[in-house]
């Protein structure tokens, strides 16, 4: 082959000089080249909170999958002796926290010298003392663990009103939220991202076919669903996680929907229609490529959602049969007794709000660092 | 913009905004007060009313004795409507509280038997009269009366009169005679007559005591017939009678002054009412508070004078001077349906003594602080003589097992046998009912699912637990004999108070001669002797003996005891608080199930 700096081309002698192509040479690329997820990831190590939702999440899914072994207590381990006993932490009871100390109001002042009732050292505090009906009556602190005479025990989140262990049941209740909100979420991710899919591909009557169905669907009350579901089908973990099924895929398989319209139009798509790739490959090789990002953050957003159906299922009366415990079904038994025992609806509720916070930002940070449009910003 | 710009345009803003505040007036010198003009000396303070405040957790429907069928309405009425007699309190010289006596209210006296004991008569008090006025005489009475059993309007509460604790000729088919079948009764030939305007006559299919007559009409309410007519739909089968204030008219101890439906009621006493000076208050306030902690808040607070202590409350009142301790009457018993097809085992004798033996009834009491029990009849049951108590007796002692029935050994053995005998190979899984809104079966059930399952076995049995509506449960447990798999094991109380003296009376239920057919099993497969013990109860000869008829009662009990057609879990107990200033006339120490609280007698000390 002839080098064209080399060729003389008679009728233009002289009008044009030789580029110095010394001076046009690239450098070589010092870094090997990123992948979107690597600089997605890159760029979710930006968002701070995130990170610590992310961990938080972690901390709360390590409990769920090894809390209810970390004491010697069953979720289901039941008795009357130890009934609603208050929370008593290791360390943290020293520092007054978790102590296992409970408030005894209106108690006959005569009895507090009666050793069988109150054994030395239990009586932590005498306080508000007042007469009632001729009668002078105090409130108590006491600690509830030497009063009943469990001096050595530790339930680090109390018990409940069949003495259960409230830690050994929460994390058993936040592991079957987790995994109600997991299966679920994935089962609509797989119905969504197929049924999506092929009204966003073909199109047309497909495409109105399928989406006239959606909307009928999705003109059923969820509550109704919910509650159908869980009467024909009884209170088990499938019936629960099959009635989020029935109308959660849909805003997946509109997300899909959409994205394939923007997608299918692509040139390289039409080029590789052209060159005979089959309606397959098109579809998963090289437009559901790009729905990947909406699709994690919106199955992300998802979880804390079907986590919070499940608590509201069981807040109302629908949630698992007992004596399984989910954290909505703590919830319910906790709010019964919220004056009395506040401990017994706190933990369930910092726990069902850490996830749902955790979760949410976590998702923030991941839409944001799977947003296509800011490739190349970090 | 400029930074002279703004400031002038920031100075503007505040000339403006103090244009726009008016400025203060001038501070004037105080002036000497106008000089008094003579006036009528201030009215002296009114004195403060004893209104009893109080709480329902749900508005009644109606005040129309003839279709309310809750037993708050029950409470309602008897303070509102006019009523023939009245449990009042009998008193020792000392001041005792020591029976519980029958006072004539609108009736003049208590009722007067006619030679045989089959024809009675009812004076009527003169005095007694409808708020506005006007007599409760025979007139009203024979109205209401005829309206409880009207056989087209059909009214839920029509064996209330026809048939309860006394049975009038022909009532039961007057009002049934509607119905496919039934030959036509006229209102004529039924044994309540006229004779003048202030006596009735009775006629009763059977004789009976003074005390069966006076407790029958002791829940007879009177309605008012111009009202009640006037509310009548066109095809008189429904009237709109007592459903709001305007559609109400009183003559109870209290009338309704104001009801705002869903809120509250406020009843001011009746001075009209024949004995308005035995009632200490001057009014009562029920106030909608369906939460029980809002409740308490409210007690705490001062707001109301009573608080109901719910199980959880009770660990924080229970040496509360206040605490008042009431024992039920309605015992709480499971209820196996034998006829269900799934589970054919709870037919089996030996299954039902299985889960009798296996309920730990001390735990249970301790669970969820009420009373253990194990025998059928309730503790407020009447016994041989007035104002002894079924259970006060030995005889009646002897019939209580052993730690309240519960042996696990035993209660494995007849497991056993019956798995065995069912040929069953592998986990036998039983369903319980139970209502969802119940805090206190739901414990009871989740610990009997986690104590059932140790004693039978884990891999042997499982207990699963089905709650459902409250509305839903009843229909569920009866609807047997249409839908044997309506449920397999279920929980139910059924209180009964007006039997307290008639031991047998409680076993009616199980004898299908409940004419609301409310059974929740087959009980006559179960205890195929039953019913005809019941009949014998009823006859004229154990009637009217009272050691004849405790006799056979006890008799009733080890049949039950031997057949198991109910399985006694516990004995509630309701624990409430009064505020200081309320009086009652019953100490705990001086409470007896035949006398109660006495609260329509209460009264309100202003000075605490």
């Amino acid at each position: 082959m002839t080098n064209i700096n080399e060729t003389s081309i008679p009728e233009f002698e002289g009008m044009f000089d030789p580029l110095n192509t010394e001076a046009l040479k690239d450098d070589v690329f010092q870094t090997s080249p990123m992948g979107f997820f690597k600089e997605s990831f890159l760029r979710f190590t930006r968002y701070r909170v995130s990170i610590v939702a992310f961990w938080i999440i972690m901390v709360v899914v390590f409990l769920a999958a090894f809390g209810p072994a970390l004491n010697p207590y069953g979720f289901n381990d039941q008795n009357v002796a130890r009934m609603n006993m208050p929370p008593r932490i290791p360390y943290l009871e020293k520092m007054g926290i978790a102590d296992g100390s409970r408030i005894l109001t209106n108690r006959r002042a005569s009895g507090l010298s009666d050793l069988t009732v109150y054994p030395p050292g239990s009586i932590m505090e005498i306080m508000n003392p007042r007469m009632i009906s001729g009668v002078e009556m105090v409130d108590l602190k006491v600690n509830y663990y030497s009063f009943i005479g469990l001096g050595d025990e530790y339930f680090w989140f109390g018990t409940d009103y069949l003495g259960r262990d409230l830690f050994t049941r929460l994390f058993r209740g936040t592991r079957i939220s987790l995994i109600i909100a997991i299966f679920s979420v994935a089962i609509n991710t797989v119905i969504g991202v197929i049924y999506g899919a092929i009204a966003g591909y073909y199109g047309g009557n497909v495409d109105m076919l399928l989406m006239r169905l959606v909307e009928i669907i999705s003109g059923i009350p969820q509550l109704v669903v919910f509650t159908l579901f869980i009467l024909v089908f009884g209170r088990g973990i499938n019936a629960i996680i099959f009635s989020f099924v029935v109308t959660g895929w849909m805003p997946t398989a509109y997300l899909i929907r959409a994205q394939f319209y923007r997608f299918k139009g692509r040139e390289y798509v039409l080029a590789a229609r052209t060159l005979g790739v089959p309606d397959r490959l098109l579809v998963f090789r090289h437009i559901l490529p790009n729905c990947v990002g909406p699709l994690i953050t919106r199955a992300m957003i998802a979880i804390p959602g079907a986590i919070f159906s499940e608590s509201f299922l069981a807040y109302i009366g629908l949630g698992l049969q007992p004596p399984e415990p989910s954290i909505g079904v703590m919830l319910s038994d906790g709010q019964r007794v919220l004056l009395q025992f506040p401990y017994q609806t706190l933990f369930p509720a910092i726990i069902i709000s850490a996830l749902m916070i955790s979760f949410n930002l976590f998702s923030n940070g991941l839409r944001d660092a799977l947003d296509p449009t800011k490739r190349g910003e970090f | 913009m400029s930074k002279k710009l703004l400031s002038l345009l920031m100075v503007a803003i505040i000339v403006m905004t103090a244009a726009c505040n008016p400025a203060p007036a001038p501070t004037s010198p105080p002036t000497a007060a106008p000089t008094a003009a003579p006036t009528e000396p201030p009215p002296p303070p009114k004195q403060e009313e004893k209104i009893y405040r109080t709480t329902f957790t749900a508005d009644i429907r109606t005040l129309n004795p003839h279709t309310g069928t809750q037993s708050v309405e029950d409470g309602a009425r008897a303070d509102l409507s006019p009523l023939l007699f009245m449990q009042a309190i009998e008193y020792d010289a000392a001041g005792n509280p020591v029976a519980p006596v029958w006072l004539p209210v609108f009736a003049a006296e208590l009722p007067i038997a006619l030679d045989d004991g089959y024809n009675w008569e009812i004076k009527l008090n003169p005095d007694g009269v409808w708020e506005n006025g006007e007599p409760v005489d025979a007139d009203t009475w024979m109205y209401t009366f005829k309206m409880y059993v009207d056989p087209t309007m059909f009214n839920p509460y029509g064996s209330w009169l026809f048939r309860d604790q006394i049975e009038i000729v022909n009532a039961e088919a007057y009002y049934l005679q509607n119905q496919a079948g039934n030959d036509p009764v006229a209102w004529e030939d039924v044994g309540i007559t006229k004779v003048d305007d202030y006596t009735i006559h009775l006629s009763l299919t059977s004789r009976y005591r003074q005390d069966d007559v006076i407790r029958h009409f002791g829940k007879i309410y009177a309605v008012y017939e111009p009202l009640y007519e006037s509310l009548m739909n066109e095809s008189r089968t429904q009237t709109t009678y007592g459903t709001d204030k305007a559609s109400f008219l009183s003559g109870g101890p209290y009338i309704l002054e104001s009801w705002t439906i869903g809120s509250e009621r406020l009843y001011k006493k009746n001075p009209l009412w024949p004995h308005a000076d035995m009632i200490n208050l001057d009014g009562v306030l029920s106030t909608l508070v369906p939460d029980s902690n809002a409740a308490q808040l409210l007690f705490e607070n001062g707001e109301i004078d009573v608080l109901g202590v719910t199980a959880a409350m009770y660990e924080g009142y229970r040496e509360d001077p206040r605490l008042l301790i009431t024992p039920s009457g309605a015992n709480q018993i499971l209820y196996a349906n034998v006829v269900n097809p799934q589970v054919p085992i709870l037919a089996d004798l030996n299954m039902r003594k299985a889960l009798y033996h296996a309920v730990d009834r001390e735990s249970v009491a301790k669970l969820v602080n009420v009373a253990p029990w194990a025998t059928f009849m309730h503790g407020n049951a009447g016994g041989p003589r007035p104002g002894v108590g079924f259970w006060d007796t030995p005889e009646a002692q002897a019939l209580i097992p052993d730690n309240w029935g519960f042996d696990p050994e035993l209660a494995k053995q007849y497991f056993d046998t019956a798995y065995a005998a069912a040929g069953l190979s592998g986990k036998l899984v039983l369903e319980f009912m139970y209502s969802e809104t119940s805090e206190v079966h739901k414990s009871v059930i989740e610990f009997l699912q986690a104590q059932w399952a140790i004693i039978f076995g884990q891999d042997l049995f499982e207990l699963r637990l089905v709650p459902v509506p409250s509305p839903a449960i009843l229909a569920a447990q009866t609807e047997w004999p249409s839908n044997p798999n309506s449920y397999q094991l279920s929980i139910q109380g059924l209180n009964w108070p007006n039997t307290m003296y008639y031991p047998n009376q409680q076993f009616k239920f199980y004898c299908n001669m409940n004419v609301d057919g409310l059974t929740f099993t087959d009980f006559e497969s179960m205890a195929p002797d039953m019913p005809e013990m019941y009949l014998l109860s009823l006859t004229e000869e154990y009637r009217m003996d009272s050691e004849l008829l405790y006799e056979l009662s006890l008799e009733m009990e080890k049949y039950w005891m031997d057949n198991m057609f109910g399985i006694t879990l516990y004995r509630p107990l309701s624990f409430t608080i009064y505020s200081d200033r309320i009086v009652l006339p019953v100490t705990q120490e001086q409470y007896s199930p035949l006398i109660g609280w006495g609260t329509r007698w209460m009264d309100i000390d202003l000075t605490k």
